[in-house]
């Protein structure tokens, strides 16, 4: 009994250090978004805003903003930066995430269920550029994309966001496809082709494992910074992680810069959220032994 | 409703694994078959080239006259159900028994009703809109067996259904799984490594080892005749207890025994044994172990004298184990009321009429 409540209180306990480790800095950032220019430099600094301004959020989308008090303030400098960074990170992410899934469902399915020849070669190809990192590789593809003219090109990023994610999500998927139980033998009995196997059984068998991908595919091109920052940073198509990187630099305008990364998050929480529903609810696949 | 005929089959995977070796069997039409061995005789091998799931290397098959050997899984009609509950796990009960039929042009409310019928035909009415992992795996194999007998198909192939399931479940599923294969009367062949299953469920018995055929009979056929020395030791519980010797002819009059006993052999049944073994003597004898008796009176004919080495009490009988002078250790079942304790001396009688004889190199029966 004693144990029981102390296991309880310990398991509490990590968990509410859990949520403290990932929330707070989010709210300490966020909450810089709702400052005013004054509050920002009050000493000490304040948990939450006195007077909470929405003033950041609005004009850093390019729109201009009057406070109940009468005061104007225009819309900021970098806001059409930042919208078309947005949209562009929203539309390069969504490309990245329905082509990786589009090859990877394929792919990892055959790496993980059937034979052929040279299949250790292979995975170990995969392997190796799941290992690869990023700036590794960006000296070739720079002087490539100046010379065919993808340098600064949307298209050019999601090429060469697909080296991250197409690896990194068949590599996680091949070990989620092993798991599932062996249904191919049944599904041979009942009259499917091996590509009808693939779309009538294998998907919506394996849509936890799937929607995980895609959520992992759309985090990592949202996040890709190290080719956004070298190939598209400047140009109309740059994305928003390089954009808020240049943030860094300005140094008075720290509300902006945090309205942004609140911005910013908006898309992977909204994706992750109306995705993740379907993996628990699809979770007890795995409790099936094949 | 099909019989099933398979010549010279042979599936060899690389040069060197052969899975099956030349088999010939014929399944009439209606009949439950088991095939029977242990793991790793080919008998999965067999089931799965019967089910299209894999090409024979040579060797046909047929289902009636129709030579089905390279025609695809589904057209054979054959409904399969595989070891380990096999289902889709994301879809519920009637979503598993409805895929069987997606290949059918049927209408909707004809496939509604041939997946209520098959489901009360194996009692999972009221479970069939649950999915697998709600279900116990009993109910699973349930629903397995609905999928298959939906399709209404030729041929039903089992392989190991009750395998993966508890002991009382297994029993019970025994049951219900012959008699349900006599209401549909679909010609069933069932693979399994339980020679108790084997012999409770089947009509006819294919007994299998390393790939070979090594008898196919009636349940009765295989204990009583077994054709050969594996077939023996390996159907029936305990197993058959083997004793090697010679076979001697004293006047009319056909003696089996080694240094330590003798035994009269019925000579009608063994009449041309000595001519089966071909100049040769060596054979080894099969006894089960209710065809001994054991007592502690003096020497008595077709006797082996031993020592008790343990008593097993069972309940309605108890087993003695005995050793031998060359220390094999036999079993014999005797009524709870023995007096027998722990290295008495006694006595083991074998009845000559249930006893086998085996060629020694062969481990051919002598007498069929």
């Amino acid at each position: 009994m004693k144990t029981k409540t102390i296991n309880q209180t310990i398991k509490w306990l990590a968990v509410i250090i859990l949520i403290l480790w990932t929330l707070l800095p989010l709210y300490w950032g966020l909450r810089l978004a709702l400052f005013s220019q004054v509050e920002i430099a009050a000493f000490p600094p304040r948990f939450v805003p006195k007077n909470p301004t929405p003033v950041a959020l609005i004009t850093i989308l390019g729109y201009s903003y009057t406070s109940p008090t009468g005061v104007n303030y225009i819309s900021a400098g970098r806001a059409e930066q930042v919208v078309r960074g947005l949209k562009n990170s929203l539309l390069i992410s969504a490309i990245v995430t329905l082509i990786t899934m589009f090859v990877v469902i394929p792919l990892s399915y055959t790496f993980g269920r059937l034979n052929f020849p040279h299949k250790k070669k292979l995975f170990f190809a995969v392997l190796f550029s799941v290992a690869l990192p990023p700036i590794s590789i960006i000296l070739p593809f720079y002087v490539l994309y100046l010379n065919i003219g993808l340098a600064g090109t949307r298209i050019g990023l999601i090429i060469i966001t697909l080296l991250v994610t197409v690896p990194l999500v068949n590599w996680m998927m091949i070990g989620y496809y092993r798991g599932l139980p062996k249904v191919e033998r049944l599904a041979r009995v009942d009259g499917f082709s091996r590509l009808g196997t693939l779309i009538h059984i294998i998907i919506p068998m394996s849509k936890t494992g799937i929607m995980v991908g895609t959520i992992i595919s759309f985090l990592f091109a949202w996040n890709e910074f190290t080719f956004s920052q070298i190939l598209v940073n400047g140009t109309a198509a740059a994305t928003i992680p390089p954009i808020v990187s240049g943030f860094l630099f300005m140094h008075p305008e720290v509300p902006s810069l945090l309205a942004t990364v609140f911005y910013s998050l908006i898309p992977p929480f909204v994706v992750t959220y109306l995705l993740q529903r379907h993996i628990t609810k699809m979770n007890i696949v795995e409790t099936i032994r094949g | 409703m099909a019989k099933i005929t398979i010549q010279n089959l042979v599936k060899q995977y690389d040069k060197k694994t052969i899975a099956v070796k030349d088999l010939s069997l014929e399944i009439q039409d209606k009949e439950l078959m088991v095939l029977l061995g242990p793991s790793g005789c080919g008998k999965t091998t067999t089931l799965n080239c019967i089910a299209g799931l894999e090409t024979p290397t040579t060797g046909k098959i047929f289902f009636d006259d129709m030579n089905v050997t390279e025609v695809a899984p589904h057209q054979r009609n054959v409904a399969m159900v595989f070891q380990s509950c096999l289902l889709y796990p994301h879809l519920t009960g009637r979503g598993n028994i409805t895929m069987s039929l997606h290949k059918r042009k049927l209408g909707k409310e004809e496939i509604a009703k041939r997946v209520e019928d098959a489901a009360s035909l194996v009692n999972i009415q009221h479970m069939i809109d649950k999915i697998p992992a709600q279900l116990s795996g009993g109910e699973r194999q349930r629903i397995a067996i609905a999928k298959a007998i939906v399709r209404d198909p030729s041929v039903f192939l089992m392989d190991e259904p009750l395998s993966n399931l508890d002991a009382a479940l297994r029993e019970m599923l025994r049951a219900e799984i012959s008699v349900l294969q006599k209401r549909v009367e679909t010609t069933m062949l069932l693979v399994t490594h339980d020679q108790i299953e084997a012999m409770t469920m089947s009509d006819k018995i294919a007994v299998m080892s390393a790939g070979e055929l090594q008898q196919v009979g009636t349940p009765d056929e295989v204990y009583n005749r077994p054709a050969n020395i594996f077939v023996g030791k390996f159907i029936g519980s305990p197993p058959m207890h083997l004793l090697t010797g010679n076979i001697k002819k004293e006047g009319n009059r056909l003696m089996f025994g080694n240094k330590g006993f003798t035994i009269t052999l019925p000579a009608k049944k063994y009449s041309d044994a000595l001519y089966r073994l071909q100049g040769k003597t060596n054979a080894i004898l099969g006894v089960r172990s209710h065809h001994m008796s054991i007592s502690a009176a003096d020497k008595k004919p077709n006797s082996i004298r031993a020592q008790v080495y343990a008593v097993e009490h069972m309940g309605k009988e108890n087993n003695i184990i005995v050793i031998d002078e060359h220390d094999n250790k036999i079993k014999i079942a005797t009524t709870p009321q023995n007096p027998f304790q722990r290295d008495d001396m006694v006595w083991v009688a074998v009845d000559p009429e249930n006893i086998h004889l085996f060629n020694e190199e062969t481990g051919q029966n002598l007498c069929l």
